[in-house]
């Protein structure tokens, strides 16, 4: 198999990379109608494969479940969670032939045995749906020609995705059909009804592509989302250490720092968390992230570039071929370092000072986002896209962190994920060490101190206007006017 | 004796909005109180200003500095959190399938002859191996007082210690309270006035946020204020009309809910077996039966939340279950209140928001809604007496107010079936007047068949003849 993404001209490359959509509610009306008495059969019963599944059935559609024969005359979890539930589970060689929608919802590394198995079952004119593209455009998994493949993404883990459902709501969700196995022209209707059956065409769809879901997804967990998230939470948690901070303090500081400031974020942008901080924290917060910007750039281009070429999925797949050797390696190294070693204090922190005490916190996610978003956007992606990757999901992640330091964020997001994280972190740690030398407790753990608070006029002004005119806040400010308008908050 | 701790003078604000004002209350070592009042009187803030919490804005605060083992909804809910939060971790969790009962007992006393001892006497055994988040609301309850007794700390603080708790364990839950409290300071917070043990001597009797009364609670004063507490009157009242062009039933002439021969176990513990049960448009039920009879189970059944519903033979207003309708399709012909909606309701809406998500079945508010439904959910608040807290946010209304704005909201398209799961737990006497009228209005409308659940027996409901009762699994 050879990248599908490098197979393409440029002139595909480009179209499919700048394909982002925000869909009308009004291409939704049909609901689940389309796929309305036939038959879904659902490969894999983990997070994402279960709680679809109970969104779907709950939808009034037909699901049933099929797990590798190993998984169910062992009882594995899979098994357990599909049969607990009510749900049908048989062998592929049971499930498959009958199904007009298979879902393949397994890990990214079993895609391809996975449809290697289930591909020669499937009848003829049915559908292979995904929910990430990484086995169709970096793997290059050929489909057969007859077979319809689209992919269907909630842009949120699957717990999530089942708890927005029960509420009546959904999560954000991209769909796309692969342009190379449409032999119907029925690839959307059946994406449109795949996506309202989740529930997702509440909380709003977006057209997208496999390879702009895939490419802007890699960049944006890889950098912003796990990897500047697990750099930040170490140098910050070592700083704070070295310049006396009580330990306990500084890990709380962090664990709970990057959810509560990034909260700010859902709801105005990186405007809204700069404005959480005083006017000379604000202008210390900017100066810190040009600083970081300029030291970080030539490392986020790298990574989209080695995204782009397939150079990153390349050694992925050599490691996973290799028994994950250097995946579990780095797992364990993480769990080894003293931020996730250390236990933290019972002592209230409020959640202005989260902001007073981690203007650095707040710098690194301001440089992080801007960075991740600018290097999508310049290599093609579509400003849409890119804001999903980036800005929307960070307090999504931030949230795993607060329940459990790195380990939960690196257990909760995908192998693949975790992967290109360790990766970033491993070039970014030295890079930014020289910046973390001369900073001291008043821009991470003690706060600036000041009794007065006076700045200058046009600094403060030029550095607002260089806040808010940034593109990632007006696509930012477009997309969540939409979500608002569906979302109608009390 | 010793003063433990006591506010002079103090006035108490806490993030809600919500202030204590002029607290005067001295309480001393081995002292019981009962700490009585009316929803939203400020018996929780009272009871989160004893631990700490609130601004002091004037008088004077003696803190408490000994440990306090406290049984409340506030825990309840802490506790929950906390074991969502490690189920969605998944393998970083000790317990795959989420802490069991033992576990959580063991967190304030490890003493495992005590623990025994109090487990068997009400009757926990069995469920000591379960998750914790699979008990019943009244084994979760409990579960919370065995683990709240055997606790050494010297401050018990027990809020509706008997909610949801059935009619056999009642009394040997306060006994257990007796004996295990010891000498040790209890705050016994209740709305059941007329059931109040022996052992309490003192009374703190709250109305907005005061303390009007204080005193021995075998005065004659003391009687007074809590008769006033459960003899008001509820006035007479008509119910504000149903929204026009509400979704009418498909087959109307056939049973609202048909059971055949169902089947439904957790693991090897069976629940139902071969229940069969029909419930007919204007025949009201009352269903009863002891904590983990199954009752909420038989519930999530008929609204759809739980799994089973697709693997039994069932049908609910007309659609045969798993054969292509959507659980929207079963939801918009029911209102539903529990301890678990109450639970899961956690979104920062406003009252009045959250009463219109009842027209929606959902959790929070997601479409637009008309003016017809606004002018009629104004008349229901008018009718339980909020109207004053309409745009305030329901997360920040006392646990009594919430509960009262829930069942409202169950209620305010009045649906083909209105299903209450043990609605007025954290009632005062006179909402619970108020709920019990409301629903006698229901039952004598053409258009709402009632389905009321209790673990209560002696607990009638007029308007309600039918009774189902479950055995214990």
């Amino acid at each position: 198999m050879a990248n599908y993404f490098n197979s393409l001209p440029l002139r595909e490359q480009l179209a499919q990379l700048g394909t982002c959509d925000f869909m009308a509610a009004s291409e939704f009306e049909e609901g689940v109608n389309y796929l309305r008495g036939k038959k879904l059969v659902i490969v894999g019963c983990g997070s994402q494969g279960l709680n679809q599944g109970l969104n779907l059935r709950d939808s009034g559609l037909d699901v049933s479940y099929t797990l590798r024969a190993s998984a169910i005359s062992e009882k594995r979890p899979s098994f357990v969670n599909a049969t607990s539930n009510g749900f049908k589970v048989g062998s592929y060689a049971e499930m498959i032939p009958d199904a007009d929608l298979v879902l393949n919802l397994t890990p990214d590394k079993q895609h391809s045995a996975v449809v290697k198995e289930i591909e020669p079952l499937m009848k003829k004119n049915a559908c292979l749906a995904y929910s990430h593209g990484f086995n169709i455009v970096e793997e290059g998994q050929k489909i057969r020609d007859d077979l319809t493949v689209i992919m269907v993404a909630p842009k949120c883990p699957g717990t999530e995705v089942r708890e927005e459902y029960k509420r009546g709501f959904g999560v954000p969700t991209l769909i796309a059909v692969h342009a190379d196995n449409d032999p119907n022209g029925e690839g959307l209707a059946i994406a449109k009804a795949y996506a309202a059956g989740t529930g997702g065409d509440r909380a709003g769809v977006l057209m997208s592509s496999f390879v702009a879901e895939v490419k802007s997804d890699l960049m944006g967990e890889q950098t912003i989302l796990c990897g500047m998230l697990q750099t930040g939470s170490l140098l910050c948690f070592d700083k704070m250490v070295a310049q006396g901070v009580e330990p306990g303090y500084a890990a709380k500081l962090v664990q709970y720092g990057w959810e509560t400031i990034t909260e700010a974020l859902k709801h105005g942008g990186i405007t809204n968390m700069m404005d959480r901080l005083s006017n000379p924290a604000k202008l210390k917060a900017a100066a810190l992230s040009d600083s970081m910007k300029a030291i970080l750039r030539p490392l986020y281009e790298k990574h989209m570039d080695d995204i782009m070429t397939g150079r990153f999925s390349g050694g992925m797949m050599d490691d996973w071929h290799d028994d994950d050797v250097k995946l579990l390696g780095w797992r364990h190294e993480t769990s080894e370092t003293a931020f996730e070693r250390e236990s933290v204090t019972d002592d209230e922190i409020s959640e202005q000072t989260y902001f007073d005490q981690g203007i650095l916190m707040v710098a690194m996610v301001k440089a992080g986002v801007e960075l991740a978003f600018e290097t999508m956007t310049a290599a093609g992606i579509k400003a849409e896209s890119a804001y999903y990757e980036s800005l929307h999901e960070v307090p999504l992640i931030a949230n795993t962190i607060a329940r459990k330091k790195l380990f939960e964020m690196n257990s909760t997001i995908s192998d693949t994920a975790e992967y290109g994280c360790y990766l970033y972190n491993h070039a970014c740690l030295p890079l930014l060490q020289p910046f973390m030398e001369p900073l001291n407790t008043d821009v991470i753990g003690r706060g600036l101190g000041l009794n007065d608070l006076g700045v200058d006029n046009q600094e403060l002004i030029r550095v607002n206007q260089e806040i808010r005119s940034h593109p990632v806040e007006h696509i930012g400010q477009m997309l969540r006017g939409y979500m608002t308008a569906m979302k109608a908050i009390g | 004796m010793a003063e433990l701790f006591g506010f002079d003078s103090a006035d108490i604000e806490f993030g809600s909005g919500f202030s204590l004002e002029r607290l005067d209350w001295q309480v001393a070592d081995g002292d019981k109180w009962l700490v009585a009042g009316r929803n939203g009187s400020g018996k929780s803030a009272l009871l989160a200003a004893i631990g700490g919490a609130g601004r002091l804005r004037s008088g004077r605060i003696n803190a408490l500095r000994e440990p306090i083992a406290e049984l409340s909804i506030t825990v309840q809910r802490g506790l929950a959190a906390r074991e969502r939060v490690r189920l969605e971790g998944g393998e970083g969790s000790e317990f795959e399938n989420g802490t069991p009962v033992s576990a959580i007992l063991e967190e304030l006393n490890p003493d495992s002859d005590l623990l025994r001892e109090l487990s068997d006497r009400l009757g926990l055994g069995e469920l000591l191996a379960q998750p914790f988040l699979n008990l019943s609301t009244g084994e979760t309850q409990k579960v919370l007082l065995v683990r709240a007794l055997a606790s050494r700390h010297p401050v018990l603080i027990l809020d509706e210690p008997l909610r949801g708790i059935d009619a056999a364990s009642r009394i040997i839950a306060f006994n257990c309270i007796e004996r295990f409290a010891g000498m040790r300071t209890v705050i016994l917070v209740t709305h059941e006035v007329n059931a109040v043990p022996d052992w309490a001597e003192h009374l703190a009797y709250l109305e907005s946020g005061s303390i009007c009364y204080q005193g021995a609670l075998a005065a004659s004063e003391a009687t007074d204020w809590l008769e006033q507490m459960s003899t008001l009157t509820v006035p007479q009242m008509a119910l504000p009309p149903r929204v026009t062009g509400q979704a009418s039933l498909q087959a109307p002439q056939s049973p609202l809910v048909v059971m055949k021969n169902v089947q439904v176990s957790f693991g090897d513990l069976p629940v139902f077996e071969n229940l069969n049960w029909e419930i007919h448009a204007g025949e009201h039920w009352q269903v009863t039966g002891p904590n983990g009879s199954g009752k909420t189970t038989l519930l999530n059944l008929i609204t759809g939340d739980s799994p089973h519903c697709y693997t039994n033979d069932l049908n609910i207003f007309g659609f045969q279950r798993g054969t292509g309708e959507s659980i929207w399709d079963i939801k918009q012909h029911i209102g539903y209140v529990s301890s678990g909606l109450h639970l899961a309701y956690r979104v920062s809406a406003s009252v009045e928001r959250v009463l219109l998500s009842g027209f929606y079945d959902s959790i929070g508010l997601y479409q637009s809604v008309t003016s017809e439904q606004e002018t009629i959910v104004a008349e229901w608040l008018k009718l339980i007496g909020l109207e004053k807290k309409r745009q305030q946010p329901f997360n920040q209304q006392s646990y009594g107010n919430q509960r009262l704005l829930l069942i409202t909201r169950a209620m305010v398209k009045q649906p083909a079936l209105l299903i209450l799961d043990e609605p007025c737990l954290g009632l005062d006497p006179l909402n619970r007047a108020l709920v019990i009228a409301l629903i006698k209005q229901l039952t004598q409308s053409k258009t709402t068949t009632i389905l009321y659940v209790s673990h209560d027996v002696s607990d009638p409901i007029p308007g309600i003849s039918k009774r189902l009762s479950l055995p214990l699994a």
